[in-house]
Formats: C-alpha cells, sequence, structure tokens
C-alpha cells in the first residue's frame, strides 16, 4: 500500500512539474517580429518580398555524389591527386627526384656565403643551439659554401638576443645582405635533442630553411627526425691535452647532432669552394621532410 | 704478409681517398668550450694559442685555413689586444675569402681597427 502510495505521489509531481511548466510558457510574453523598413517607410519605395520556393529535395545517392565530387575537387585544390595504391607505393618505395628539381632555386640564384642565424631552441636542453651551429657551419663549409664565422654568431646573440630565429621575420631578411655581404640566410628551429634515461636511443627533431636574401624564396628546406641508437660512440672524441674537453653526457649528444647534419646535408648542392660545383644537377635529393634512424644494436 | 700489405695498402687508399676541403682539428671542443664557459683574459690567450694550429697549419683538400678560422682567430688576438696582428688575419681572409669582404669591412669597423 505503501508503495502504491509513493508511486502515485511520484507521478502527480511529474504531472505537476509538466502542468506548471505549460503555464508558465504560455504565459511568457511571445517574441514578435517586429522589425520594419524604416527608409522603405519614408521614401514610399516598395521592396519585392523575395520568397524562396525553389526547394528541391535530393535523395540519398544524390547527396553522396555531391559529397564525393566536392571531396574530389578539395584533393586537386590541395595537389593531391595520386590514387590510394600509387600513394602507398611511393611511401615505401620514395620516387627518385634530381637536385635540380628538388632545389631549383639553389642552382638559379648561386648562393655563395651563408649567415647561420642563431637557431630557436625549443628542446629542453641547454646548449642544443650550440651544437647545431658548430656542426651545421662545418659541414657546409666542407660543401663548399663560406659562412660567416660561428664564433661571432654566438657573440653576436650574447650581445642582443633578438639576433635568433625566432625573432627574425622574413621582410627583415635583406637587411643581412647589406650588413653581412651574405647571399643566403639559415633559419633553424630545434625541437627535441635528448636521451631519454630508459633508453639507448638519441632522438633530434629540426627544421632548416635556406632564405635567400635577394629575392626573400626559400632556396632549401628540411625538416629532420633523428634516431641514433647504436653502442658504436656516434663521434670520436679527441682526446688530446691541448684542447678542452667535452662533458661525457654530452659527447653523445655532440656526436648526434654531428650525424644528423652530415644525413641532413648529404643532397646539399656543392657550394663554388667544391670541385662539384654546379655539376651535381641529376644526384639524387631526399625528400622535404625525413625520418632518419641509424639502429645498430647487437642482436 | 700479404694480408698485412693488402690492410696496409687500402688503408693508404682510403686516407688519399678523403673528401674533406679543410682540416678542422680540434674545433668542435675549441667552440664548444667558447660558448658554454666563461673565458677570462688569460684563458683567452691559452686559447687562442689553441686555436692558431687551424689557422697556422692549414690541411685538407684546398690547404686553406676554413672559412671564418682568420676571422675568428682575428678577433681573438683583439680580445688579447693585438690590433695589429688582428687586423692582419682579418685582411687574411677577405684575400683567401672575396665573399667576406664586406663582413670583414663592417667588422673592421666596429672594432675600430
Amino acid at each position: 500500500m505503501k508503495k502504491l502510495l509513493m508511486l502515485l505521489a511520484i507521478i502527480t509531481i511529474f504531472v505537476s512539474c509538466d502542468v506548471a511548466k505549460k503555464i508558465i510558457d504560455k504565459n511568457l510574453p511571445q517574441e514578435e517580429d517586429q522589425t520594419e523598413d524604416v527608409l522603405a517607410e519614408i521614401t514610399g519605395e516598395k521592396k519585392e518580398v523575395v520568397v524562396d520556393t525553389n526547394i528541391t529535395l535530393l535523395s540519398k545517392k544524390e547527396i553522396k555524389k555531391i559529397k564525393k565530387e566536392r571531396e574530389r575537387q578539395d584533393k586537386i585544390a590541395r595537389g593531391d591527386t595520386l590514387s590510394f595504391v600509387k600513394k602507398k607505393w611511393y611511401q615505401f618505395f620514395p620516387k627518385r627526384e634530381d637536385r635540380i628539381v628538388s632545389y631549383p632555386k639553389m642552382y638559379s640564384e648561386k648562393p655563395k656565403s651563408i649567415l647561420l642565424i642563431y637557431p630557436w631552441n625549443r628542446s629542453k636542453n641547454q646548449y642544443a643551439s650550440e651544437m647545431y651551429l658548430i656542426n651545421i657551419s662545418k659541414e657546409l663549409s666542407q660543401k663548399g659554401y663560406y659562412i660567416i664565422p660561428t664564433m661571432l654568431t654566438l657573440e653576436k646573440h650574447k650581445q642582443d638576443t633578438m639576433f635568433s630565429s625566432h625573432y627574425i621575420k622574413n621582410d627583415e631578411i635583406r637587411k643581412y645582405k647589406e650588413e653581412f655581404g651574405v647571399d643566403a640566410v639559415m633559419f633553424l628551429t630545434i625541437y627535441s635533442l635528448s636521451k631519454p634515461w630508459w633508453s639507448t636511443n638519441i632522438n633530434s627533431v629540426a627544421e632548416y630553411c635556406l632564405i635567400s636574401t635577394s629575392t626573400t624564396d626559400t632556396l632549401f628546406y628540411r625538416k629532420a627526425d633523428f634516431n641514433y641508437d647504436s653502442p658504436i660512440p656516434p663521434y670520436k672524441v679527441n682526446k688530446s691535452a691541448e684542447t678542452y674537453e667535452m662533458e661525457p653526457r654530452t659527447i653523445p649528444l655532440f656526436g648526434t647532432c654531428f650525424q644528423m647534419q652530415r644525413s641532413v646535408f648529404m643532397d646539399f648542392p656543392y657550394g663554388p669552394y667544391h670541385k662539384k660545383y654546379l655539376k651535381d644537377q641529376k644526384k639524387f635529393s631526399y625528400q622535404k621532410e625525413m625520418r632518419y634512424k641509424i639502429d645498430a644494436r647487437p642482436s | 704478409m700479404k694480408k698485412l700489405l693488402i690492410i696496409v695498402f687500402s688503408l693508404l687508399f682510403l686516407g688519399a681517398c678523403s673528401n674533406e676541403l679543410y682540416k678542422y682539428y680540434d674545433y668542435d671542443n675549441l667552440l664548444y668550450a667558447y660558448s658554454s664557459r666563461e673565458f677570462s683574459e688569460k684563458e683567452i690567450k691559452k686559447f687562442s694559442k689553441k686555436y692558431s694550429r687551424i689557422v697556422d697549419s692549414p690541411k685538407g683538400k684546398r690547404n686553406l685555413p676554413p672559412p671564418g678560422a682568420c676571422v675568428e682567430y682575428g678577433y681573438l688576438l683583439f680580445l688579447q689586444g693585438k690590433t695589429k696582428e688582428a687586423k692582419e688575419y682579418l685582411m687574411k681572409e677577405a684575400i683567401i675569402y672575396p665573399e667576406s669582404q664586406v663582413y670583414v669591412n663592417s667588422l673592421i669597423k666596429t672594432l675600430g681597427l
């Protein structure tokens, strides 16, 4: 009996709530569209009343067809014209592209001197920028380019911290032609340079962008994700008494940085001081975004 | 004996095939130390002595000091107050690498040499 009473009470509460809501809704002032065309009233003009009468109902098949057509047009606009099979094929067997196709402006503008702007260090390593700068300047010099002295680039950054890839904008590049007399400027963003304690792998991710100082066109672009996982040290340490020793924990990081630059600039066109200058146009080139992995752990 | 000879010859051959344009010696260690430490005047003297090998005994295919080395050495000499020698090295860079002319001129101006 009690249960029945409880049920009845609950039902009456629910019903009363609904009734109350209806009453409130009825008594609320209704919003009416009272906007009038005041201008038309003053000038006495009569505006045509546009009535949207042509509504066509599409079948599911037609809607699907339109959707497909739109997706196809979007793909063409994005430049994604390859079929699924071809895309997968090129993913595993990338198409060989000559350097003249990949870096046409490097051969047309022929830069001779490069300024390495202090990198934007987004990694957690305090000295990642220095490690990158030293290794890149060496690598590009060996490729036959004139690189503005790294020591003085570091000094310039010490004096003015705005001299960094983080702050310099594209339209400010031209001034470096007057100040340093360089043909191109390299911007660098370091995303990571680390070795987790639980792993033997050293990971380094960075983005390189070489921009012409005369046209501000991008001459070379690469984003590289480099992994070094090997018991063989990536770098031969100079242990002579005449030099300064690096900290033991920085050696593998510096070495990875060194190996990374070798891989990243492997397909970089040769500079004017190299005997292969302008003769490497038909040699291979890598993709703009690369993943490198040196994995030589003993099995 | 034969094997040893083959190894020696192959090593010599590989050594001769080195594709490096310049010899950097211990440039990595030196520059990394320079960027990560604070050097006193005495230490700068020591540092430039160590650096001098890169400039004064060049090796590699071009048999010239690497790009920027003369400027860096000149700058180190300037920090020690040897302005005359510093200017000489800066001028040497502009002769070896004509692309550096603009930079060297502006550096001479800013250093007041």
